[in-house]
């Protein structure tokens, strides 16, 4: 169905705003041939220009982004940032060229005729003083190029197509639907099919990155960065999933991934800035809102923390470093578990007031997370447990208001997350604490799923692998305890993963059910190096 | 049951589709209510991969693969009309018989195969079942007791077995030799307590 993808993807592009369309523009840059170099992330413009590559040729590009038509009024407006763009010259370390750039104004929108009229007589003044003339790209273009460059990779077959449909349709207020956007990459990627070329797997990623981005229309006019970041973050997981999976040298993959991982920063940027501007975390319906607010507020330190993290692990300091230590410290009383899939929240927040110096608050925090994790797993009064790491909070939230029909799941004495945090505790010697709670720990059946293929860890469920069950040793060695903590086996992580510890902290709130001991111990030693 | 030459005729895809959860909670109630020693297993769900990994009491960790079973369900069309109220149920009641069934046989099955591996099966050749032998085998079970010394668990017999056994309640010989065993056993548990803990 053609003409309806065509129709989509118009009806998409003439909705987005920049923020919305900067990602699968970059991706469509890429694909061209053009090598993302800078991508801003949308606070105040740097030098009015939001991308910068270099060309085929190796010349340097820069490009303003714009929404809705472009009229004299428009164009009055926006002088300012264009004389930025075309006549400061480019300075970011990844372009060495002294080659004037070429400056483009993209828009989504029509640019009308008397803009097109400034543009042109101001090129001439541009030309006279040696500048190069300023390039636009409007709506027609950009949508013949995004048409393009989806060729034959967006979902075709009927059930695939509703998917991507309902992803679409979706209201952007809602927590992101995990299962249903991976099922659509899943059903463009060459994972479950490995018949395909370099090539033509190189041309699928790139329309995973498109497809989400199309996906993501409404979370991005809502300004739902929440469910933006998960969106990112899953579609840069299945491409790390595919080039695991089919050997594809980093050139073919590393392009796609880039734009996923600076689509999920850009969301927690945006999201840190949303926070710092509130007075309180309260939305929407304050008679129903209570019943989600510490679920909120668990979300928040989580994402905040981990992008935090991110930036520590990657050396890359941002503004927002002291808003967040004071964010964590005024909310850390209010976060609350829904379920196992918070405990990685709790464990990034404790990670991060570790990072802040706040050694003794941070294991604290872990001591009661587990604490709260063995006593309501270790009801014996027919009540449920804590969901496992396999329910979204919105699922978990479901259980307890006793909205949905109780699962046919005994989540009573187990646990997939208390393994992780008996690891957290030994390699900060808290002996004590772990020899106060080691008597509720043996009666638990720790729970780990190890999928078997690599690259299945990136995949929202994993076909092969087992689950194992088990259970901690009554006496347990201290000695014993401590080194099994410290010499854990992360070769079981997936390669390309191990190499993106940064990414990984991110991966763990996306991806609850795969926190795992070589997990954290992965992210703590990025950490501590 | 599919639509005739891609045609449809007037439906509630929805509300058949909570219809049809519903009616396999019933099949799984009444599947439990059929085998009540098995709804007193506690349960969990594989959400992914196809082998489960565990650890056994004095025996190496196991990995076991998972086992289909399946009910067969047959639905003339002229059934459809009236399968609704006690139709329905009568249906649900002999599909949730059969699951108990195959259920239990697993169960049994999987259950007498790890009490061989793990040694603590005992084979009495045919001899009928006295004390001594049942002391033999009870010397083999794993008790665990309650915060108030209560033996936890269940033992599962024939009915012509458990009629033996029940015999020997009047027993006072066998009865003191029982009481000594649990004891015994209970000190052992006293003694698995005592090492729940974390040491040098």
């Amino acid at each position: 169905m053609p003409g309806v993808i065509e129709r989509i993807i118009e009806n998409w592009l003439t909705s987005a705003n920049e923020r919305s369309y900067q990602i699968p523009f970059c991706q469509l840059l890429a694909a061209e041939g053009e090598t993302i170099v800078y991508i801003s992330p949308h606070g105040p413009f740097e030098q009015g220009k939001d991308v910068i590559t270099l060309d085929k040729a190796g010349k340097p590009r820069a490009y303003q982004l714009k929404n809705g038509d472009i009229n004299l009024a428009e164009w009055r407006k926006h002088k300012g940032e264009l004389n930025d763009l075309v006549e400061l010259p480019i300075s970011h370390p990844g372009i060495t060229s002294t080659r004037q750039h070429i400056p483009y104004l993209v828009t989504n929108g029509e640019i009308k005729d008397p803009a097109l009229k400034a543009i042109t007589a101001a090129n001439q003044a541009w030309r006279k003083r040696k500048y190069q003339p300023l390039r636009t790209i409007a709506k027609g273009a950009l949508l013949q190029r995004f048409l393009v460059i989806n060729g034959t990779y967006l979902p075709h077959e009927l059930p695939d197509f509703t998917v991507f449909l309902e992803l679409i349709l979706r209201d952007g207020h809602q927590p992101l639907d995990k299962p249903k956007l991976a099922k659509l990459l899943e059903s463009i990627l060459p994972i479950t099919n490995t018949k395909t070329t370099p090539g033509g797997t190189k041309r699928a990623l790139a329309s995973a990155v498109l497809v989400t981005g199309y996906a993501l229309e409404q979370p991005y006019a809502a300004d739902n960065h929440w469910a933006v970041f998960e969106a990112w973050i899953l579609a840069g997981s299945y491409v790390l999933a595919t080039a695991e999976k089919t050997h594809l040298p980093g050139k073919d993959w590393s392009g796609s991934f880039d734009l996923c991982e600076i689509g999920a920063l850009n969301a927690l940027a945006s999201l840190c800035r949303d926070c710092a501007h509130r007075e309180h975390l309260v939305e929407g319906d304050p008679w129903t809102d209570g019943h989600v607010y510490h679920a909120r507020v668990t979300l928040l330190m989580g994402l905040l923390s981990a992008w935090n993290l991110y930036h520590r692990i990657t050396k890359t300091p941002h503004e927002q470093e002291s808003f967040i230590r004071e964010f964590v410290h005024q909310y850390l009383p209010s976060m609350k578990q829904w379920g196992e899939s918070a405990v990685p929240h709790f464990v990034i927040t404790a990670l991060e007031m570790e990072a802040q110096g706040a050694q003794h608050a941070a294991e604290t925090l872990v001591i009661n997370t587990m604490t709260t994790v063995l006593a309501v797993n270790g009801r014996t009064d027919g009540r449920p447990g804590l969901p496992s790491p396999y329910y979204a909070p919105e699922q978990a939230l479901r259980l307890l208001y006793n909205l949905d029909q109780p699962v046919r799941e005994d989540f009573v004495g187990t646990s997939y997350t208390i393994h992780p945090m008996i690891d957290f505790l030994a390699r900060r010697w808290r002996r004590q604490a772990l020899k106060t709670m080691w008597y509720t720990i043996t009666g638990k059946s720790l729970k780990g799923f190890y999928p078997g293929e690599p690259w299945e860890w990136c995949r929202w469920r994993a076909q092969t692998g087992t689950l194992n069950s088990r259970f901690v040793g009554s006496p347990q060695s201290w000695a014993a305890l401590l080194q099994e903590a410290q010499d854990l086996d992360l070769s079981v992580l997936p390669e390309h993963l191990r190499y993106r510890p940064g990414f990984a902290v991110l991966f763990a709130l996306v991806f609850p059910h795969r926190f795992t001991r070589e997990l954290l111990k992965l992210i703590e030693g990025a950490l501590a190096s | 049951m599919g639509y005739d030459n891609g045609h449809m005729l007037p439906d509630f895809p929805q509300l058949k589709s909570e219809l049809r959860d519903g009616i396999l909670r019933a099949i799984h109630g009444a599947s439990r209510m059929k085998a009540p020693s098995l709804a007193e297993i506690k349960t969990f769900v594989q959400h992914e991969g196809t082998a489960h990994s565990y650890d056994r009491i004095d025996a190496p960790s196991k990995t076991d693969a998972y086992e289909q079973i399946g009910v067969p369900i047959e639905i003339t069309f002229a059934e459809v009309p009236d399968l609704v109220g006690e139709r329905l149920a009568a249906k649900i009641d002999a599909i949730a018989e059969d699951i108990a069934r195959q259920e239990m046989e697993l169960f049994n099955r999987r259950f007498s195969e790890s009490a061989q591996e793990v040694g603590n099966a005992l084979d009495a050749g045919g001899a009928p079942l006295t004390p001594e032998l049942f002391f033999q085998m009870l010397e083999r079970v794993h008790m665990e007791f309650g915060p108030d010394g209560q033996l936890l668990g269940q033992f599962r017999t024939s009915p012509a077995l458990a009629k033996v056994m029940q015999s020997w309640h009047d027993d006072p010989t066998i009865m003191a030799q029982y009481n000594a065993l649990i004891d015994r056993k209970r000190d052992a548990w006293r003694d698995r307590e005592n090492n729940r803990k974390l040491v040098d």
